[in-house]
């Protein structure tokens, strides 16, 4: 299992359920750690481009807002919150032309995730309008209280019952240290067992290690504080956003066209 | 379904390396029901032999064979994790009744040595290529008894789909499954094939619903 990394990345079958087995059954822990996923020099190497190399306004569009900001061509974002530090690059794979080792590493932990969940890989990696698709997202994270709320995802609480997937799996691949680079809660994670675990410190967490955890389990960070010679918390994220129409809506002729092929298909 | 029962079926499809959760297990209670309200609407009674064809885990099993007489209830599935995992359902489930259930990839319904009142494909032509729904009709002509109704869902897909079940068995959606492909079909076997057969609920997926009469 410790061969698994981002250029090995291909399971075998007994890996496989084992790796499903930790993270679905109620026995099980809800997550799975590919420890040095990635190699020193990546993550070194992701830090300094997008923490300290990058001037966002270069490459990256200010980010509208999560409704209809994704769509087939859209650009990459960024979000930049001047009092915490805080900032997220949407980096979709047809977008982000400007830093190949990001993608490189994204779809190959995409693929990791579409064998334990055993969804087709090629599945969500184009963008398709009214389906979703994964736009690699990266996060630093500076200064803050209550940075992410407990919450779950995908989970049978979902208020729109198609959204209710409990094959659905995050995988987080950590890029920084905590209490070196970052301090505070770090990410915490609610397991099949109904306790949290504090990840980083808990599992001894380092930079390029890779932590797939079942989404509709709860989540959270509490706090991340840094100081200004710190690089804060940094990390990747791979959720599979909702596409929709440029500008979000369809025309009339398309709705048109739409209903008429369901009724073909219902009395022809 | 309560949550527990929920967790248990999906702990079972784990250990027995058959499925990550999935709607098999969301729509556990809604398909079983329907399955089973629309085969007794359809006339099915407990001394009936009933085949399912794609039975998976024996999901709508659970239904049938506690309802059916004892050993009047076949399924045929191709994923070979199903076939334990069907036996570990069935006692979580607390059902003793004799039941028969084999892997098949060849429409080999024969034998079974049987003749069948009903048959059941929920979810199944869904998976079918055009190809192979003409197998599939081609034995059960051999297999179901004159006036025997195989009730089926489906999908008319505007071309073909290809599907990779749980990144394993790689299966193709039919297309223009129309009017007229099912005339063809009525022709070529001498069935007679009804379009959401009158009584029955809507499919809990929205799938369409046929039956044939043999």
């Amino acid at each position: 299992m410790n061969s698994v990394s981002h250029k090995q990345f291909c399971l075998s079958q007994d890996d496989l359920w084992e790796i499903r087995n930790k993270i679905y059954h109620s026995q099980g822990d809800g997550f799975f750690l590919f420890k040095g996923f990635v190699e020193h020099k990546f993550t070194e190497h992701l830090v300094n481009y997008w923490s300290r190399s990058l001037d966002p306004p270069q490459t990256h569009t200010l980010f509208p807002g999560k409704e209809n900001a994704f769509y087939p061509g859209c650009p990459c974002y960024y979000k930049h919150g001047r009092s915490t530090g805080l900032k997220i690059f949407y980096n979709p794979l047809w977008s982000n032309r400007h830093e190949v080792v990001s993608n490189e590493i994204a779809t190959s932990i995409i693929h990791l995730r579409s064998q334990i969940e055993g969804k087709a890989f090629t599945r969500e990696i184009v963008p398709h309008i009214g389906q979703r698709c994964v736009i690699p997202r990266l996060i630093i994270t500076r200064n803050g209280q209550n940075i992410l709320a407990p919450h779950t995802d995908y989970g049978l609480d979902e208020p729109d019952p198609k959204n209710i997937d409990l094959a659905r799996v995050q995988a987080t691949l950590f890029l920084s240290q905590i209490d070196l680079d970052y301090a505070g809660s770090g990410f915490v994670f609610t397991k099949n067992d109904g306790t949290k675990i504090h990840c980083e410190r808990e599992l001894g967490i380092v930079p390029g290690d890779l932590l797939i955890w079942r989404y509709n389990n709860q989540h959270e960070i509490d706090d991340i504080s840094c100081s200004d010679d710190q690089v804060g918390f940094v990390r990747m994220l791979f959720p599979p956003e909702v596409i929709t129409r440029k500008g979000g809506n369809s025309s009339v002729m398309e709705s048109v066209k739409y209903f008429l092929r369901k009724v073909k298909r219902k009395f022809f | 379904m309560e949550r527990d029962k929920l967790f248990k079926l999906i702990d079972l499809h784990l250990e027995e390396k058959a499925g990550v959760p999935s709607n098999r297990e969301l729509m556990w209670e809604s398909l079983g029901d329907w399955q089973m309200d629309s085969l007794k609407k359809l006339g099915l009674l407990p001394d009936h032999k009933l085949l399912d064809v794609g039975c998976g885990p024996l999901r709508f099993g659970t239904y049938a064979i506690s309802y059916l007489t004892e050993g009047n209830y076949f399924g045929v599935e191709v994923w070979e994790p199903y076939m334990k995992l069907g036996q570990r359902i069935l006692e979580e489930f607390k059902i003793t009744k004799q039941y028969t259930m084999r892997i098949d990839r060849d429409f080999d319904y024969e034998v079974f040595d049987e003749k069948f009142e009903f048959a059941i494909a929920q979810s199944v032509v869904t998976h079918l290529s055009v190809h192979q729904i003409d197998k599939l009709l081609k034995t059960l002509k051999k297999v179901m008894k004159s006036g025997g109704v195989f009730l089926f869902t489906y999908i008319n897909n505007r071309f073909p789909y290809s599907v990779y079940y749980e990144m394993e068995e790689p299966m193709i959606t039919p297309c223009n499954l129309d009017n007229s492909f099912f005339e063809e079909l009525e022709k070529k076997y001498q069935v007679k094939f009804e379009k959401y057969p009158k009584g029955l609920e809507r499919h809990p997926t929205g799938q369409a619903v046929a039956s044939l009469t043999f």
